[in-house]
């Protein structure tokens, strides 16, 4: 529960992020990472960007998660906590 | 396997063999339980070296107290509790959330503390009780939520807080006296926030080697020798080897956050009873969201199935198969203690990834 996972921040937007995940995009808080800008990978963690972090170390991060979880997107996607954009719609979830 | 897990494993393997007796070297930090297992490190230590899995699930280690509390928050009219998944499971006195939930009561499963107050939001009729567990990696979630509400008047939304701090849990494991541990494994990302340095006193004062690392197969080889060679020189350092994600002052903004919501409270832990300002509770300008207080729930104690030994485990005096019930009525399917509940229970791991385990379990 305590696994935080990189993502690449697509786009900004006040407090919020869309981050882009395992080819999902999320939507997530970064107040936790003042100052973080587009294309940055950021560990996000219960839905909230806690650090950034570099890209090769993202990277390698990624292989490794790849190979561990084999596939299991819906475990990781179950450990970051983000807002699916797509999931957004359905389920009239207001922005917080 | 390459070269690098090599050398590590090789390094470790011969200064394990040089200090001549069992070393045992704890990590609080589910996710190092889960990924010792899952990468097969656990498999590529030296036979002296034991990898002790210490209190560092959040699920295992909420009160059972708690459970009940959210349990009876769950039966009240018009509440809706929102909960990270695993604790929909967990056992309390009477059942589990998701009995209640089978009953009739409104249980939610959310994977963010937003989530939560998106539902206050969505359902302003109703009372949306958030169960605020983890460590430090996911405190900041719940406050930053706290405040979003706090800032938007948004009153129909409150907190059952049930976080907990990972060094006071490490300091009072010390303190205790009957678990020797040589040295800790700090958690990753429970650090990102905390930052390394706040490690200072477990080094300092117990005289233990800590070092903070990463989940990969290299990272905790890595730390592991790390360990050992502070443990064969007699030492006692913070050391980080997760860097990149890990500073020494950890996250500002985050710890900020944190200062500015909660206050440090003596806090109760799973078979561990109260320990010293281990945990939260709400700082006097958001107590209005503390739902105890909103709800007038009286906080009972815990009454553990006295044939569950999870509290032998999660301080390090057993290992799972020491327990008579383990796998023996207590399964992931039917758990009967909290470390067969959450994928990263020590018991659940174990059970996962160590069935064939033909050790009587207790440790020398």
């Amino acid at each position: 529960m305590c696994l935080a996972i990189p993502a690449k921040v697509v786009t900004l937007e006040d407090r919020e992020a869309v981050v882009e995940l395992g080819g999902n995009r999320l939507c997530i808080n970064i107040v936790l990472t003042p100052g973080v800008k587009v294309n940055q990978w950021v560990l996000v963690h219960a839905g909230f960007a806690i650090a950034t972090i570099e890209e090769s170390d993202a990277l390698e991060t990624w292989a490794y998660l790849r190979a561990c979880y084999d596939g299991d997107m819906q475990g990781l996607e179950g450990e970051i906590g983000g807002r699916r954009m797509n999931a957004e719609v359905s389920e009239g979830v207001a922005a917080t | 396997m390459n070269a690098d897990l090599m050398t590590w494993r090789d390094e470790l393997a011969l200064r394990c063999e040089r200090i001549g007796r069992e070393v045992r070297i704890m990590e609080v930090c589910g996710t190092h339980t889960v990924a010792a297992f899952r990468s097969g490190i656990r498999s590529m230590l030296p036979d002296n070296l034991r990898l002790i899995s210490g209190p560092g699930c959040p699920v295992c280690v909420t009160a059972q107290r708690h459970i009940d509390a959210a349990i009876e928050l769950a039966t009240l009219p018009n509440v809706i509790v929102a909960t990270y998944g695993d604790m929909v499971r967990v056992p309390g006195q009477s059942g589990s959330l998701e009995r209640q939930r089978a009953n009739g009561a409104d249980v939610r499963v959310v994977t963010s503390a937003s989530r939560a107050l998106s539902l206050a939001r969505k359902y302003p009729d109703s009372e949306i009780v958030f169960l605020g567990v983890g460590f430090e990696t996911t405190a900041p979630a719940t406050a930053v939520t706290i405040m979003d509400a706090h800032r938007s008047g948004i009153r129909n939304f409150s907190v059952l807080i049930s976080h907990k701090l990972v060094i006071p849990a490490m300091s009072a494991l010390l303190s205790h006296g009957d678990v020797p541990i040589d040295g800790f494994l700090c958690p990753g990302h429970v650090s990102v926030i905390i930052g390394s340095e706040a490690y200072g006193p477990i080094a300092s004062r117990f005289g233990k080697p800590c070092v903070v690392g990463g989940f990969e197969p290299e990272q905790m080889l890595k730390a592991l020798v790390f360990l050992v060679r502070q443990i064969e020189r007699g030492e006692a350092r913070i050391e980080n080897v997760y860097p990149a994600v890990v500073s020494g002052s950890g996250n500002a903004a985050a710890m900020e956050i944190l200062q500015e919501v909660f206050v440090s409270a003596d806090t109760p832990w799973r078979s561990l009873g109260v320990i010293p300002s281990s945990g939260f509770e709400l700082a006097p300008a958001y107590r209005d969201f503390d739902a105890l207080r909103r709800f007038n729930i009286a906080v009972g104690d815990d009454v553990d199935n006295p044939a569950c030994r999870c509290g032998d485990v999660i301080l390090g005096r057993i290992e799972p198969p020491a327990c008579e019930l383990f796998d023996n009525g207590c399964t992931p399917l039917s758990p009967i203690g909290p470390c067969m509940v959450s994928s990263e229970g020590t018991c659940a791991a174990w059970h996962k990834y160590h069935k064939r385990a033909t050790a009587t379990g207790a440790l020398s």
